[in-house]
């Protein structure tokens, strides 16, 4: 398709009519400055194939502000082998107009429309402006301002056309039915199977499931039964064991046989007995044994004693002899020392009378003074007892009873107290009579002028008036009288106690009293100065003295006075020397007489005991005594010992029995026969209860239950199994299609695959373009790995979607599609190199189809080998 | 003359989850029918006894209910019923003949012993040996008692027992329960009637199995009778007499299919099936897409008239021609994909899947020229 003219009239900034007109069947370079009005002639070529004319939603290309504007555009092109002219009005008096070949053919309107449609693929929408999803082939080729990196839509809403040339070039037929196929498998494969996982899903998962559970069940059922089984086969073997027990009875054997052991027991009882009895009779023999070898012994020691006894005797009487001498010696020894004694005992007498002498005399001396003093002492006693007794006697008329007084004193204060409360409270009777009169007052004549207290009821008799009678008031003035009475009635009778007339009198006896006793107590005093134990001490004393007096006058008077012969001293110590020896004597003679008597009195007692004894001894019947227990004693023995023999003998045989084994087995049977009725008894428990059980389980039927299950299990596994083949013949079915049909695809996508890598190669060299299944490029691979196209760059972006759409024009002229490439603007992202790189495919490009280059950048252009044009401008704007 | 009727292996409760529910239900149920057509046989033949050879029931713990549906099905027959316990009956501790006990169903007329021995019916002058299995597994002869078990002077000897001859039977498995094969001569019996062996057999003059009245399993053992037994005295031969009872027929075929010829025949015999038959049809081989439709077709119709029809046919390779392709629209890489499924089909690894996504590539492509 090669347009000729664009012409343009009330378009936009084109009130006037303008025109784009010898265009070249390559590139078409139109560059203008902004606002020249160059994407109203893209807007133009757009609504003139695109809107239908019609529509009123084209106001826009209406010149600002006309009313009734009137846009029109015409153009006119070839394509195949006709010439087209197009003419379209849009608004008021809307027209659309086509002539084919230069009016060989005329369409108008929608037919028109129609056609154009067809021609070069695209749709006109319903109703309303013409949206992208129409624009089909040149939707896709005419690339408005800053959509070129879009690429993924426009290619979508060509690709029937796009597939259509496809299909056309590769000769691949059609394949709707493998697409459809295809997507049959997959959904019935996606009822079955999971997309992701490729796990049963749906009615195959269910059939899994419930075949699963099935199964389970019956595997339930089945371990049910089992235990069911294993129940049965354990009441059986119960049963068996308890019949059998029941008939055995094992605990019966077992029970006679520790009857039999205890039986033995008993007897081995019996014999212990017999052993300790004659345990206990040789224990007795054994003790009368020791009796009689004691006896025995006795007599022996008996017989030894006496000799010894005899001997003794004998020898006593021996030493007798020279006892008596020594005696004889310590009386000649005694002898001398008391002569010598008696000489010193002389001379120290007359030592000792001389000193008595001395003695005496001091004494007597001394005892002159003590009588004297003795004497003295008890003539003043005697006077202070006098005084004392004077002094007590008066004290004792003055004797005073110092509580009675206390008491009056109080009395008296009280009495006091009381006559204020009576004079306070009575009645005050002032009498100024006068003269000669006389009142009468209780019986008392009052006259002349005077006070009279009235501490009670009181008459005055007023003679020739009459008597007044006055109670005085105040209440307590009758206790008060009654107090006052009372308490001078005990005055009375405390003073006439005390014996005085008034309380100073009794305080003036009490006084003289006290003076009396102190005077008492200071003569006592003295007294006891002189005589501290008393006057008849002192006598005593005084009686004593003069005793003793009387004695050494009398004792002196017989001494001779002779003078001392020796000295003193030495005479006593000489006379020491002598008691010494004297006594030493005595003492020896003593010793001597001791030791004779005490031999004599031995040898005596020896004797006696001696004669006792033997005569004892030899009594009569006593020989005939020993032999007797002599006999008994070797009888005993014998007797012992056959005892011991039959008691050793016993024990040996009881210890044979090992009674302790024969108890062991006693209880080894006792409790075994126990545990075995117990265990026929658990037995029988355990019967019952598993007979319950067992009675249970098959009323609910549990065999029939199982085959059931396992039936129904059997189905639903045959049911799974139906799904698993019909997945397994799925998934072969959709791997075998998806194989073809990626190899189908991929034949009919290499026409387009080679254009685009012609064009990428030209770009990035060795990069390679990766189509999707949509025939759209989805990503470029170069160098390490793919990179989606929405990664890239805008300006990346931007030429791989001029070169797409390149290799999409290739695609659709080789399928003998119009294609008209119109690029408004586009490529200003592109730095120099990719520019220059994009020229080159454009410019190889433009070899093939029209290209339309509007751009504001003339001098970046001027190298494309074709002359750069200027957009129109209009007469004016 | 003694007039027996000889039955086994009843296998009440035996469920069938090769079918579907419904089907399975109607089989289950045709178990109690048979017996019930059994004890119906018996009174209007007037047999004087009926003797069960054991695996009257194919479980234990079987629900009370079916326990009492099993014994009231017995009432139409008065006369005396011998039933002993099989292997899968086994008379236990506790077991299905216990709760029956339990559960008061077993009439003064039927005869249960629980342990080997004689069941004397002196009505009949008749001595019947029973050797009930009383464990789950019994590796010995249990019939070995008959050779002393003394019966009172006078009486016909029948051996009632459950096992398997020795050596004498079509499948060998490991004899479980085995039984000397000259036990009948051994033991001194006018007659051993034996069950478990599921079909109907003689093993000797004196010894046959009944098998089962009512087909349980494809195989091909002729069951689904009972036996007339006549007894004519003491040591006598017995007349024995086969009596088919069995309501349902079961029938497997397995079928090679290399030509279109050979699905139409076998189309052709399908039309021959009715409501008391239930068919497993075992398919292998190749067809073309139109000999398969039609296949389908006659199997349809088929599975609508039988009880139950069970259909194994992942291993029948399509082999649409290309006229088939295009007839299906099947162009461009769809015709490539099923030449490709098409060779897979023969290779054992990827058959069945190949097999089966051929189906669907064709059903598929079918359904979308049907659709507007």
């Amino acid at each position: 398709m090669k347009l000729r003219r664009i012409a343009l009239e009330e378009f936009r900034k084109f009130r006037a009519p303008v025109a784009l007109d010898e265009l070249a069947d390559g590139l078409n370079v139109i560059a203008g400055p902004n606002e020249a009005g160059k994407s109203t002639f893209v807007a133009a070529i757009r609504a003139a194939f695109l809107e239908r004319y019609k529509t009123t939603k084209v106001a826009g290309l209406a010149p600002w502000g006309a009313q009734g504007a009137r846009p029109s555009v015409e153009i006119a092109f070839e394509h195949g082998a006709h010439r087209y002219v197009l003419r379209k009005s849009f608004l008021s008096r809307a027209r659309c107009e086509l002539l084919v070949d230069d009016g060989a053919e005329r369409h108008e309107g929608e037919a028109a429309e129609n056609a154009l449609a067809s021609l070069l693929g695209f749709e006109f929408p319903a109703k309303g402006q013409s949206r992208p999803e129409h624009g089909g082939i040149p939707g896709l080729l005419w690339i408005q301002q800053g959509d070129g990196q879009n690429l993924a839509e426009p290619a979508g809403h060509a690709q029937a056309h796009l597939r259509d040339a496809l299909t056309r070039l590769t000769g691949e037929l059609a394949s709707a039915d493998g697409d459809f196929l295809y997507e049959r498998v997959e959904a019935e494969r996606a009822a079955l199977r999971d997309a992701r996982s490729g796990r049963p899903k749906g009615a195959y998962k269910e059939a899994e499931d419930a075949s699963q559970r099935a199964a389970q069940a019956a595997d339930t059922l089945a371990a049910a039964k089992r235990a069911l089984d294993a129940d049965v086969d354990r009441l059986a073997s119960l049963r068996r064991d308890y019949d059998k027990a029941q008939q055995e009875q094992p605990w019966l054997e077992l029970e006679q046989r520790a009857a039999r052991a205890r039986t033995h027991l008993a007897e081995i009882d019996r014999e212990r007995e017999t052993l300790a009895g004659l345990r206990r009779e040789l224990a007795q023999a054994d003790d009368t044994l020791a009796l009689l070898h004691d006896q025995v012994e006795r007599d022996q020691r008996d017989a030894v004693a006496l000799r010894e006894l005899q001997a003794q005797s004998e020898a006593a009487a021996a030493d007798l002899e020279p006892a008596r001498a020594a005696l004889e010696r310590a009386r000649q020894l005694q002898q001398q020392g008391a002569e010598r004694l008696a000489q010193c005992n002389a001379q120290v007498a007359a030592v000792q009378q001389a000193d008595q002498r001395r003695d005496c005399d001091e004494q007597l001396a001394r005892l002159e003074h003590e009588l004297q003093r003795l004497d003295a002492a008890i003539a003043q006693a005697a006077l202070s007892a006098q005084q004392i007794h004077a002094l007590q006697r008066g004290a004792a008329s003055l004797a005073f009873d110092a509580d009675s007084l206390g008491a009056l004193r109080g009395l008296e204060q009280r009495i006091v107290q009381l006559q204020a409360q009576q004079q306070a409270g009575a009645t005050r009777l002032h009498h100024r009579l006068q003269p000669g009169q006389r009142i009468e007052l209780d019986g008392t004549a009052l006259a002349d002028e005077g006070d009279a207290l009235l501490a009670q009821a009181a008459e005055l008799r007023i003679p020739g008036v009459g008597v007044l009678r006055i109670e005085p008031g105040g209440r307590d003035l009758p206790a008060v009288q009654a107090a006052l009475q009372a308490a001078r009635a005990e005055r009375t009778g405390l003073l006439a106690r005390l014996g005085a007339a008034s309380l100073a009198e009794a305080e003036a006896r009490a006084a003289a009293h006290e003076q009396a006793r102190r005077d008492l107590d200071m003569a006592r005093q003295h007294l006891r100065i002189q005589a501290p134990d008393g006057i008849e001490a002192l006598q005593a004393a005084q009686a004593q003295a003069q005793e003793r007096r009387t004695r050494l006058q009398a004792l002196r008077a017989s001494l001779p006075d002779t003078p001392a012969p020796v000295d003193p001293a030495q005479a006593r110590q000489a006379l020491r020397d002598a008691t010494a020896e004297a006594e030493h004597a005595a003492q020896g003679v003593i010793t001597a007489r001791t030791a004779l008597d005490t031999r004599q009195e031995r040898a005596h007692v020896l004797h006696a005991q001696w004669t006792a004894r033997q005569g004892e001894f030899n009594a009569a019947g006593r020989a005939g005594q020993r032999e007797q227990r002599g006999a008994r004693l070797v009888e005993a023995r014998a007797r012992r010992d056959s005892l011991a023999q039959q008691a050793q003998a016993a024990q040996a045989a009881l210890q044979a029995h090992q009674p302790e084994l024969i108890e062991q087995d006693a209880q080894r049977f006792e409790r075994s026969a126990v545990l075995a009725r117990d265990e026929q008894q658990r037995r029988h428990a355990d019967l019952l209860q598993l007979q319950g059980k067992l009675e249970q389980a098959q009323a609910q039927g549990l065999g029939e239950q199982l085959l059931q299950a396992q039936a129904d299990a059997q189905r639903l596994a045959r049911r799974r199994d139906e799904f698993a083949t019909r997945a397994q013949a799925l998934d072969l079915l959709w791997q075998l299609l998806g194989e073809r049909r990626a190899a189908a695809t991929q034949r009919l996508l290499d026409p387009l695959a080679r254009r685009l890598q012609h064009y990428v190669g030209l770009l990035f060299p060795g990069a390679q373009w990766r189509l999707d299944d949509a025939l759209m490029p989805a990503a470029l691979a170069r160098g390490g790995g793919d990179d989606a196209l929405d990664a890239l760059s805008f300006g990346t972006r931007e030429q791989l979607g001029v070169l797409a759409r390149l290799a999409y024009a290739d695609l659709l002229q080789q399928a003998g599609r119009p294609t008209l490439l119109v690029l408004d603007d586009t490529l200003v992202h592109a730095d120099q190199g990719r520019r220059e790189l994009m020229k080159r495919a454009l410019y190889d490009a433009a070899s093939r189809h029209q290209v339309l280059l509007f751009t504001c950048h003339a001098d970046a252009w001027q190298d494309m080998g074709v002359e750069v044009r200027a957009v129109p401008a209009g007469p004016g704007v | 003359m003694i007039h027996l009727i000889h039955t086994a292996d009843w296998q009440i409760g035996r469920q069938y989850g090769q079918f579907d529910t419904d089907d399975a239900a109607m089989l289950a149920e045709a178990r109690y029918q048979a017996v019930a057509r059994i004890a119906a046989l018996a009174a209007e033949r007037r047999a004087d006894a009926v003797l069960v050879a054991g695996d009257v029931f194919d479980t234990q713990a079987v629900s009370d209910r079916s326990i009492r549906r099993l014994f009231d099905a017995l009432a139409p027959y008065a006369g005396p019923w011998v039933l002993i316990a099989g292997n899968h009956d086994a008379a236990l501790a506790d077991s299905v003949w216990s709760r029956a006990h339990q559960l008061g169903c077993i009439g003064p007329n039927v005869h249960v012993p629980l342990r080997p021995g004689v069941v004397d019916l002196p009505d009949l002058n008749l001595a019947v040996l029973a050797a009930p299995l009383t464990q789950r597994h019994t590796y010995d002869d249990t019939t070995a008692v008959f050779d002393t078990l003394p019966s009172a002077p006078g009486r016909v000897r029948v051996g009632l027992a459950h096992g398997s001859v020795a050596g004498r039977l079509p499948d060998t498995v490991d004899s479980a329960n085995p039984i000397a094969a000259d036990r009948a001569a051994r033991a001194r019996l006018d007659y051993l009637a034996l069950g478990d062996w599921h079909g109907c057999l003689q093993i000797d003059a004196r010894t046959w199995y009944a098998g089962t009245p009512e087909p349980d399993r494809f195989r091909a053992n002729a069951s689904g009778c009972v036996l007339d037994v006549r007894l004519p005295g003491a040591g006598a031969e017995p007349l024995v007499e086969t009596l088919p009872v069995a309501r349902y027929r079961w029938a497997h075929w397995t079928e090679a299919l290399s030509l279109p010829s050979d699905a139409e025949s076998l189309a052709h015999r399908l039309q021959a099936v009715g409501a008391d038959d239930v068919l497993r049809l075992e398919l292998a081989g190749q067809l073309p897409l139109d000999a398969w439709d039609a296949l389908q077709d006659a199997i349809a119709r088929a599975a609508a008239r039988t009880r139950a029809l069970l259909l194994e046919a992942a291993d029948v390779s399509l082999v649409p021609d290309t006229q088939d392709l295009a007839a299906l629209g099947a162009s461009g890489y769809v015709a490539e994909v099923a030449a490709q499924l098409q060779a897979l089909q023969e290779d054992p690894a990827q058959a069945a899947a190949a097999r089966q996504a051929l189906r669907l590539l064709v059903q598929y492509q079918r359904e979308r020229a049907e659709a507007p």
